[in-house]
């Protein structure tokens, strides 16, 4: 019950936007976290990504990956593919680790956090 | 039977219908124009394109060669359009990179759609939502405030960029930089554009094949003639450019020699001293007619200077683009001598403005000249000469001859200093029964008050000597070159007795002037002949018929 007046509250605060931000956060988060384990490429990304239903559409990830290159926490290396032109394989950078470490705590304390609020007002 | 295209994206070949690659080509398009001006845009279009060829590689098969319309947009939609990226979807969480995202912030850029010069005005106006004419039209005025107009404007085309996407000119107004709005902007523009041929072909319906084929051979043959005619244009081009190369080339050496000899001198460094006089025979000697304050002189020689100069060099290099294949006018080259040009232009403005109001009011002096007490009769008009008078200058300035000297002798203080010299005249009229001969001097100059305009006329000198029975003029008044040229006049005016006689020296010519006579006989030719004065004015008592011209049309 308490439930759907908070959503009704919270429509006016534009919805949607509040969403993309929350998913931007994550999906940031969650590119690093599959970059850590071995190299890919972007297809190999989208794929994951799609299975986990974190994205819709695949251009989202392009820019994102651009930006986190220039920030110097990913870095990419040409590779041949066995059919059509060279592919761009991702992997994560020595920053990009401690970065992603730091993350991961954050990620680890909020969602913490929400558990912790989200337990004292349902109640 | 359908049109297929070739093309290469992701560095892989696709065969795509013509559709389909209409419906490719605005995607694309789209995603270029949303990630125009960020940082790595064109990389991220790259990976885009990547992915793209990956995506039609599976949806082609040897039964299946063709990308088909349905195919793009099935890859569109798994793409997605940027309205649907997460990515910088909001301006307050995204830093430092995201530059090129979706704020509303604006920036000033240049407009090239509505542009007179450079779209400088335009560009600032719709950033300040103001109407581009007021800018442009402060700037035309800025024109008249020391020429600084152009100087400012060249600046700020040179720092302000020129908006080039659509983003850019949606952020120059300040309009929020979303798909929607630039579609909306693009699509404002085709429509435009659209209607134009839609209007014209429903026109022109009936003939259009008629007309199309005659428009088709018209062009053919247009084309085949201009064509001829740019060759032939070539060949004589390319010989008569090196001709003007040279003839360019030579004309500019020689002025820069004149120029480099007229402000260092020939053998002296240019100085000027604190009162303004300069030493020598310089430019910066003859600029002390104008104006004798130290700063303002500095302006004027700058000034004058750059815009002789500029223009040699322009000449100059233009001449050497010409001859040789070394491009020397090149984009900044020419900005600069730009600058510069202007720069002198807007100095010379400005003295020339404050030198104007020096001009604002005239004022005379009169010295009256003792009676010729000791003359006979007949009074002789002559020329006083006091040597050699060297003319290095001659300029035709305000009314008067305007000479200036630095070799004179003869003057009385037999000085070598720089003068400057007008000429001056002499008039007669008819004085009082029984008095004597008169002569009066009027120096008149003009000054921004009439208290300057005096000390002005006072500093202007003239020479004059009476010798027994004769009066003899020095051509030529004088002024020192730490006086002001504003306009200075001489005239002398003899005044003659009823029955007194003057005789003009064939010499005399060269000052004489306007001399009222009852035969209406011209100066020049009065001169050689006894003048009587009479009731009605002077009549000349030795002419013969034929030196006794009339001329009618006189008063």
């Amino acid at each position: 019950m308490e439930y759907r007046d908070v959503r009704t509250e919270v429509t006016d605060m534009k919805i949607e936007n509040s969403k993309a931000q929350m998913r931007k956060g994550v999906l940031e988060f969650v590119v690093l976290q599959l970059l850590q384990s071995r190299e890919m490429y972007p297809s190999d990304i989208i794929e994951s990504l799609k299975k986990a239903r974190l994205i819709v559409v695949e251009g989202t990830l392009y820019p994102l990956l651009t930006r986190l290159k220039n920030a110097g926490l990913l870095d990419y290396r040409w590779q041949e593919s066995p059919s059509g032109p060279p592919r761009k394989y991702y992997s994560l950078t020595k920053k990009g680790n401690s970065f992603l470490a730091e993350l991961r705590l954050t990620w680890n304390e909020l969602v913490e956090s929400v558990n912790e609020t989200s337990k004292n007002h349902t109640k | 039977m359908n049109k297929t295209i070739s093309i290469n994206i992701g560095g892989r070949i696709f065969n795509i219908a013509e559709e389909a690659y209409q419906k490719l080509e605005k995607y694309l398009n789209t995603l270029k124009v949303y990630f125009s001006g960020r940082e790595g845009g064109d990389e991220i279009i790259a990976d885009i394109e990547a992915r793209i060829a990956e995506l039609f590689d599976e949806r082609i098969s040897t039964s299946k060669q063709v990308i088909t319309p349905g195919d793009v947009d099935e890859i569109i939609s798994i793409m997605g359009r940027p309205e649907d990226y997460m990515d910088d979807l909001d301006d307050d969480s995204t830093q430092e990179s995201a530059a090129g995202g979706g704020n509303t912030s604006r920036r000033i850029y240049r407009d090239p759609d509505d542009k007179v010069v450079f779209g400088v005005c335009s560009g600032i106006s719709a950033y300040l939502g103001w109407d581009p004419v007021i800018l442009r039209a402060a700037f035309v005025i800025a024109l008249l405030v020391y020429g600084t107009g152009p100087l400012v404007y060249i600046i700020l085309a040179l720092i302000i960029p020129k908006a080039k996407t659509t983003a850019e000119k949606l952020r120059m107004r300040g309009e929020p930089v979303t798909v929607e709005s630039i579609s909306k902007k693009v699509r404002e523009s085709f429509k435009s554009v659209n209607d134009d041929v839609n209007e014209f072909g429903k026109r022109h319906a009936g003939s259009k094949k008629d007309l199309q084929n005659f428009g088709k051979r018209l062009v053919k043959l247009l084309a085949d003639l201009f064509e001829g005619l740019v060759d032939l244009l070539r060949v004589l081009g390319r010989a008569l450019g090196k001709i003007i190369g040279i003839v360019f080339i030579i004309a500019a050496s020689f002025g820069l020699a004149v120029l480099v000899a007229s402000v260092f001198g020939f053998d002296s460094i240019f100085v000027i001293r604190e009162n303004g006089a300069a030493v020598d025979d310089q430019l910066v000697h003859w600029l002390g007619a104008v104006t004798t304050d130290p700063r303002e002189l500095r302006m004027l020689f700058i000034g004058l200077v750059a815009v002789v100069l500029v223009p040699l060099i322009g000449i100059l290099l233009t001449g050497i683009s010409l001859f040789t294949k070394y491009n020397g006018l090149s984009g900044l080259t020419a900005i600069v001598l730009l600058v510069v040009f202007f720069v002198g232009v807007g100095l010379i403005v400005a003295v020339g403005i404050s030198t104007s109001r020096d001009f604002a009011t005239r004022a005379s002096l009169t010295d009256r000249i003792t009676p010729l007490e000791a003359c006979a009769d007949t009074l002789v008009i002559d020329v006083l000469d006091l040597g050699h008078l060297d003319r290095t200058w001659k300029v035709k300035f305000d009314d008067a001859r305007f000479y200036y000297s630095g070799r004179t002798t003869g003057w009385d203080d037999d000085t070598t200093d720089a003068r400057m010299y007008g000429e001056n005249q002499l008039t007669i009229e008819d004085g009082p029964r029984g008095s004597e001969f008169q002569l009066r001097m009027e120096r008149s100059s003009r000054g921004g008050s009439q208290k300057q305009a005096l000390e002005n006329a006072e500093m202007i000198e003239g020479r004059y000597r009476f010798t027994g029975d004769s009066l003899k003029i020095f051509p030529y008044y004088s002024l020192r070159t730490d006086a002001k040229w504003r306009s200075p006049r001489l005239e002398y005016v003899l005044s003659v007795p009823l029955n007194g006689v003057v005789y003009f020296t064939p010499a005399s010519k060269s000052f004489i002037y306007d001399i009222p006579n009852v035969t209406n006989t011209y100066d020049r030719d009065m001169v050689g002949h006894h003048w009587l004065m009479t009731n009605s004015g002077l009549e000349c008592t030795d002419c013969s018929g034929d030196h006794d011209r009339r001329a009618g049309n006189r008063d």
